[in-house]
């Protein structure tokens, strides 16, 4: 079934003991090595080299090619006048239902044997996948991205890093594949290393860009390369300088109770819902974060506001 | 602190509320449901005898402190679609006003039903329930406390409301109070209530009462030895984002997934906790533990 000669196994490939205690596991499965867990537990982000092969590189790209009358600007970003540009972002979304063959290599993705040691070790197994993934592309010019993400500032049971007795596990993370080289001052995707753990609510002018860039890193890597961080670790996105195009595929995956945006099962209420009150059939719904109803204090109206109080 | 224009402007527990909470794991709030509800609530029951069925006998936990001569519990199941005007004593109980400002609190609002609700009953002599909750002294995403920064976050809670007094020495619900707040693993003996019987908390409450406890809260039931029969029921919430088992809404994958193989596919299935799919080493086969991590 797989499109794609999968990279020889390497020492990343550490066998680990599942979690004993109330839900054991007899079955050992492939887990981060301890000198990669070590970064992601420093800084909030790791880089995983060649985690795509040049085939796979390949495939993605000449389907994106292909089917260049899917780009959208990407035109709901927060930018500081620091991170300005001239144009928007190139958006691409709806890639696992493109026709074939140009869907096969975004459907290879979806539980790439490559990804399933970080997978395991940051969320646990049973992970899925979160939001739809998407492409951005950026051209000499683009505009970057306000940092976000908030650390531990106030603990937020969808975004968050949590280490207790030789156990990571995360909430949302992200993803994002390269699928052409970026290099040091071309810009794209930046962290701030440590902030998955930080304290304190990031500073606006930190956000903006505009103070402290020193505690800001810039992330080269080569096509096919990974970068896997959590949501919670403070990134955003350079103007784009280099000379050929940033494309940048990204897959979000929550732990297997977690449900955050978008994604590709459907769900429905059942016809007797129908009898209920609004606030009793919000509390029946799916889990979800943008725009849930929220019962207000008469136990009766609703409020939607976009996000509020994960 | 706000965050998102998140004032958290909200009803909410009182500091004292707070206070035991945090301090304890669990919670009571005396009287949440009037009389007439518990009547109301109690007459459903009484109507629906065949929506629940007896004791079985006990002997699992012989040798314990938790034996008794017949199985833990009864429940019912259904009460939401029962005829009218069953359903609606606890359908009013969804989204109770009272219980509101305790969820907004634990939670953030957007909270959610989690599970389908339960009735509990016991009669003299059901056996007790061994001791559980967040026990593996590691982070559990889906049952956890957390506080920073005077904001409380938890994972999945129950809500149990009482419709029978509950009496000192009775038996019942039982808690380990602190334990939600537990970095060690629990150790072998609690489990069956063997040892330390001193750091358990016998929770007495009257028809109508309320007891809220995290999930990661040490929590368990002492052999019944009441008079009468117990009945609570049982509401399980949990944040906005997170779905743990059961539940009412309904989910389907479209069609063009049946291209995919099982693993992938399995990444892609709504999130639920017991008898998912868990994709192996090399990408393509699953296995289906009933629970495993957290």
């Amino acid at each position: 079934m797989s499109l794609f000669t999968l990279p020889a196994p390497a020492d990343y490939r550490q066998k680990a003991k599942a979690q004993t205690g109330m839900n054991p596991s007899s079955t050992p499965y492939a887990t981060m090595a301890p000198h990669e867990q070590y970064l992601f537990d420093l800084q909030g982000f790791i880089v995983v080299r060649n985690a795509l092969t040049p085939e796979q590189v390949g495939a993605l790209n000449a389907a994106l090619d292909a089917n260049h009358d899917k780009r959208k600007d990407d035109v709901l970003t927060q930018t500081s006048e620091a991170l300005k540009g001239k144009r928007y972002r190139g958006l691409y979304n709806g890639m696992l239902t493109w026709d074939r063959p140009w869907c096969l290599p975004f459907r290879e993705l979806l539980a790439n044997p490559r990804i399933v040691p970080y997978l395991n070790t940051l969320l646990g197994r049973g992970w899925k996948l979160d939001h739809n993934p998407f492409i951005y592309t950026s051209s000499v010019g683009t505009e970057g991205l306000n940092l976000h993400g908030y650390g531990l500032a106030e603990f937020n049971g969808s975004r968050f890093y949590h280490y207790q007795n030789g156990t990571i596990r995360c909430g949302l993370i992200n993803c994002q594949y390269q699928l052409n080289d970026v290099n040091p001052g071309d810009g794209g995707l930046c962290v701030i290393p440590g902030s998955h753990k930080a304290n304190f609510t990031l500073p606006g002018d930190i956000s903006r860009y505009e103070a402290h860039r020193e505690i800001v890193r810039h992330v080269p890597m080569k096509a096919g390369d990974l970068v896997i961080f959590n949501e919670a670790t403070t990134h955003g996105t350079l103007p784009w300088k280099g000379k050929g195009e940033r494309r940048s595929l990204f897959y979000r995956y929550t732990p297997k109770y977690m449900h955050y945006t978008g994604g590709v099962y459907e769900t429905g209420l059942p016809e007797w819902t129908g009898e209920l009150t609004d606030a009793q059939r919000a509390v029946l719904e799916p889990p979800y974060v943008y725009h849930r109803p929220m019962i207000d204090d008469d136990g009766q109206t609703l409020s939607t506001p976009r996000r509020e109080g994960e | 602190m706000a965050m998102f224009g998140d004032p958290e402007d909200f009803v909410m527990m009182s500091d004292r509320e707070k206070y035991l909470y945090d301090l304890q794991g669990f919670l009571v709030v005396r009287n949440l449901l009037s009389a007439d509800e518990v009547r109301a609530l109690n007459a459903a029951l009484d109507a629906n005898p065949d929506r629940t069925s007896e004791h079985g006998p006990g002997g699992a936990l012989d040798g314990t402190p938790l034996a008794g001569p017949k199985t833990q519990y009864v429940h019912y199941e259904g009460m939401l679609t029962w005829d009218p005007p069953w359903c609606k004593p606890f359908r009013d109980l969804l989204a109770h006003p009272k219980l509101i400002p305790y969820l907004n609190t634990m939670m953030g609002r957007g909270w959610k039903l989690d599970h389908n609700i339960d009735v509990l009953t016991s009669k003299p002599g059901a056996q007790g329930t061994p001791f559980h909750g967040n026990s593996t002294g590691m982070f559990a995403g889906s049952t956890y406390y957390m506080y920073d920064d005077g904001r409380m976050r938890s994972g999945l809670i129950v809500c149990q409301f009482y419709l029978t007094d509950v009496n000192p020495g009775d038996g019942g619900l039982t808690v380990v109070p602190g334990s939600h707040k537990a970095n060690l693993p629990m150790p072998g003996y609690v489990r069956n209530y063997e040892d330390h019987q001193e750091i358990f908390h016998h929770v007495t409450v009257k028809a109508g009462d309320l007891v809220i406890f995290n999930e990661a809260t040490t929590h368990g039931a002492l052999p019944w030895r009441g008079k009468g029969e117990r009945r609570c029921v049982l509401h399980r919430y949990i944040p906005k984002y997170m779905h743990y088992d059961g539940g009412v809404y309904e989910t389907r994958m479209p069609e063009w997934t049946n291209e995919l193989t099982e693993a992938q596919r399995a990444a892609l299935e709504p999130p639920y906790i017991y008898n998912r799919p868990l994709i192996e080493d090399d990408g393509e086969s699953i296995v289906r533990p009933r629970r495993e991590g957290i």
